[in-house]
């Protein structure tokens, strides 16, 4: 029986690391910073995202005030640290936007975090995006920048 | 004694056609009765019996062992995390989602800075 429940620990470990994918923004998606009922979620995967080149995109919008939004921008600094290439910019001493792209995964998929704030009477709208695919950030950008087109 | 009723059941049994409620029957019958009606069942019962004891407990190669145990434990725990990846993430399909993405998307990727010259920076980096 201990080695049973030894086993099945140690693939729900590994499984569980595998399915976070290492990353601190997924305690904001999990709901361990903001209560999930405060947040509009999306979740889309499969094959409808196919013409995109993507495989995965959840998306979280919510309003917060400044300490929440600064818990928030802390996680993904934390994430930026560990990227690949980013892109930030900053109003004053916060964060305001950022495209930070993370090392591929073991089966060679691109993944990418996009955050968007916005300061409106007093509080912040966020946008956290987390993206995974075969794209490329010129990928993305190319399909989804308006000024380019 | 209904002695037809197990004369039948040991007639059934050389033909292997017992349920396993009916051998468990035959089997405590055989074990009491002295008929001599029932010693060609009895022998074979009591061969197969004394078989199972000579043999023994059947001992697998310690490699084995762990098949099972793995088994049954991987499936656990890809079913534990399906099941609550599944209850916390309700997948939402149709046109209305892709549209909702295509501008998120583009609010981001269109926003701030000029991201076409500061993408290109970065990727001549």
């Amino acid at each position: 029986m201990k080695r049973i429940l030894f086993i099945f620990l140690l693939c729900f470990a590994g499984i569980s690391a595998f399915a976070q994918e290492g990353l601190y923004i997924e305690d904001l998606f999990e709901g361990r910073v903001i209560p999930l009922k405060h947040m509009k979620r999306s979740f889309i995967s499969g094959s409808e995202l196919h013409p995109y080149g993507l495989d995965t995109y959840k998306s979280l919008k919510f309003s917060v005030d400044e300490g929440d939004f600064h818990t928030v921008e802390v996680l993904v600094m934390k994430d930026a640290n560990a990227s690949t290439d980013k892109q930030t910019v900053f109003s004053g001493d916060h964060l305001t936007y950022a495209v930070i792209c993370f090392p591929p995964t073991l089966t060679g998929l691109n993944r990418f975090l996009c955050f968007q704030a916005v300061k409106k009477k007093g509080k912040w709208d966020v946008t956290v995006v987390y993206l995974r695919g075969t794209a490329t950030v010129e990928d993305l950008d190319a399909m989804f920048n308006k000024k380019r087109k | 004694m209904n002695k037809n009723y197990y004369k039948k059941l040991s007639l059934k049994y050389f033909e292997a056609t017992l349920s396993p409620r009916e051998e468990r029957r035959l089997k405590a019958f055989l074990a009491t009765t002295r008929d001599p009606d029932f010693d060609d069942a009895k022998a074979v019962a009591g061969y197969f019996a004394a078989g199972r004891a000579a043999a023994g407990r059947i001992v697998r190669p310690a490699s084995w062992r762990w098949i099972p145990v793995t088994a049954i434990s991987a499936a656990a725990a890809i079913a534990v995390i399906v099941g609550v990846h599944i209850g916390k993430e309700k997948q939402i399909p149709g046109n209305e989602a892709l549209a909702s993405m295509e501008n998120t998307l583009a609010s981001i990727f269109s926003s701030g800075t000029d991201v076409e010259t500061e993408l290109s920076g970065i990727m001549n980096q």
